[in-house]
């Protein structure tokens, strides 16, 4: 953290320190006074229990003054509380505030690592490789196209092959029916017939 | 708070006499040890008697009477062996002597110093108080460690787990007439 001093323990901290004393002083008046008004309550109800009337009266009244005693306490309590907050929150924002100090000094010096004039020649020089590159990939691209296109070409045949043999030939009796008249196509089916029944057993 | 659940060889009455036979006496006395960390865990009785009385400020909640009597059964504990007892508790590291040549009465360390050390650390931690200053009292009574076990710990107990932690460097104690009253965790 920012806030340094001898052994670790900064002016601020005492004076933290002292504040939330004083803090535990009133939390402990607290408790004593809620104990006395606890009792005078006790003694009021005894006493008028055994039909002392004014004795338990005196009792409440002191029991009030307490009440009014534990008020203050809470305001004061209240105060201290506020103020500690407060002192412990600025700290946070000058720990904040010097990091960013800080943040800004690096970024300073990588800015003016990277001047105007070398980002220019580094760009340049870039545009140069990368027009290049790009030449050679055309280059390569040409070459690469033809070899590519025998390629595509045997793999277009071995594909040809594979579908003539399964998929495309039970199509082939449908576009005939299209075009005979059906004399023919009931003679035709015949002759199909047999095929049909290879290739698509489940349909006959 | 709800009352402290005795284990049913509490109600057995020659739980409530030392037994001739060694070992038996060993194992008897272990379950005594044990009974009075978790009766004490329980009650969050920090000081004990060696008659099995807590030495409580405020009574409220917390069982008068020595632990060592079992007034359901008609039972109670010699004074020698109560002592016995504690002393045995002593010397397990489990408590210490508030008066070392009195004997009277002990702290009772249910959790070890070391451990209490780990548990204000873990607490400090959760609850992002790191360079934050703390009182004492805040750390014993404060609303923030309602919930925490260590909450209205003994002051001696605090100190020496403070203590600890300063010699591994993870506390600053703010002292005052000689006094710590306040701690600075880093």
């Amino acid at each position: 953290m920012g806030n340094s001093g001898s052994k670790g323990l900064s002016e601020q901290d005492k004076a933290i320190l002292q504040l939330k004393m004083q803090r535990d002083n009133l939390h402990k008046a607290q408790t004593r006074i809620n104990l006395v008004i606890e009792k005078e309550n006790q003694v009021a109800r005894q006493l008028l229990r055994n039909g002392q009337k004014e004795r338990a009266k005196l009792a409440l009244r002191k029991k009030r003054y307490q009440e009014s005693l534990i008020k203050q306490v809470f305001g004061q309590m209240d105060t201290l509380e506020q103020l500690i907050s407060t002192i412990e929150f600025k700290l946070i924002e000058k720990d904040v505030l010097y990091g960013l100090q800080e943040g800004n000094k690096v970024l300073g010096q990588l800015n003016n690592e990277m001047s105007l004039d070398k980002v220019d020649k580094i760009l340049d020089e870039s545009d140069e490789a990368i027009r290049y590159q790009e030449e050679i990939t055309d280059l390569l691209g040409t070459r690469m196209n033809q070899a590519d296109e025998t390629a595509v070409e045997e793999e277009l045949e071995a594909l040809e092959r594979e579908t003539a043999k399964t998929v495309i030939l039970p199509d082939v009796p449908t576009v005939r029916v299209g075009v005979e008249d059906d004399k023919e196509k009931r003679n035709k089916e015949k002759e199909d017939k047999p095929l049909q029944t290879q290739k698509t057993p489940v349909a006959a | 708070m709800s009352s402290f659940e005795f284990p049913s060889i509490y109600n057995f009455p020659p739980f409530f006499t030392k037994q001739p036979n060694n070992s038996v006496w060993k194992s008897q006395l272990q379950q005594w040890t044990t009974l009075v960390l978790d009766y004490c865990k329980h009650y969050r009785i920090w000081r004990l008697s060696t008659t099995g009385t807590p030495i409580v400020e405020d009574t409220t909640g917390v069982p008068t009477d020595s632990l060592f009597t079992n007034s359901k059964i008609d039972r109670h504990l010699k004074p020698e062996v109560c002592q016995e007892i504690i002393a045995s508790l002593v010397d397990q590291g489990r408590a210490q002597w508030i008066d070392k040549t009195a004997q009277k009465s002990i702290l009772v360390l249910w959790y070890s110093i070391s451990e209490w050390s780990d548990l204000l650390l873990n607490w400090v931690d959760s609850t992002g108080q790191r360079g934050v200053v703390l009182t004492l009292y805040e750390i014993q009574h404060g609303n923030l460690t309602l919930s925490e076990e260590f909450h209205s710990i003994d002051e001696t107990t605090l100190a020496q787990a403070l203590e600890l932690l300063e010699k591994k460097g993870k506390v600053l104690m703010m002292k005052e007439n000689k006094n710590v009253v306040g701690v600075k965790f880093i």
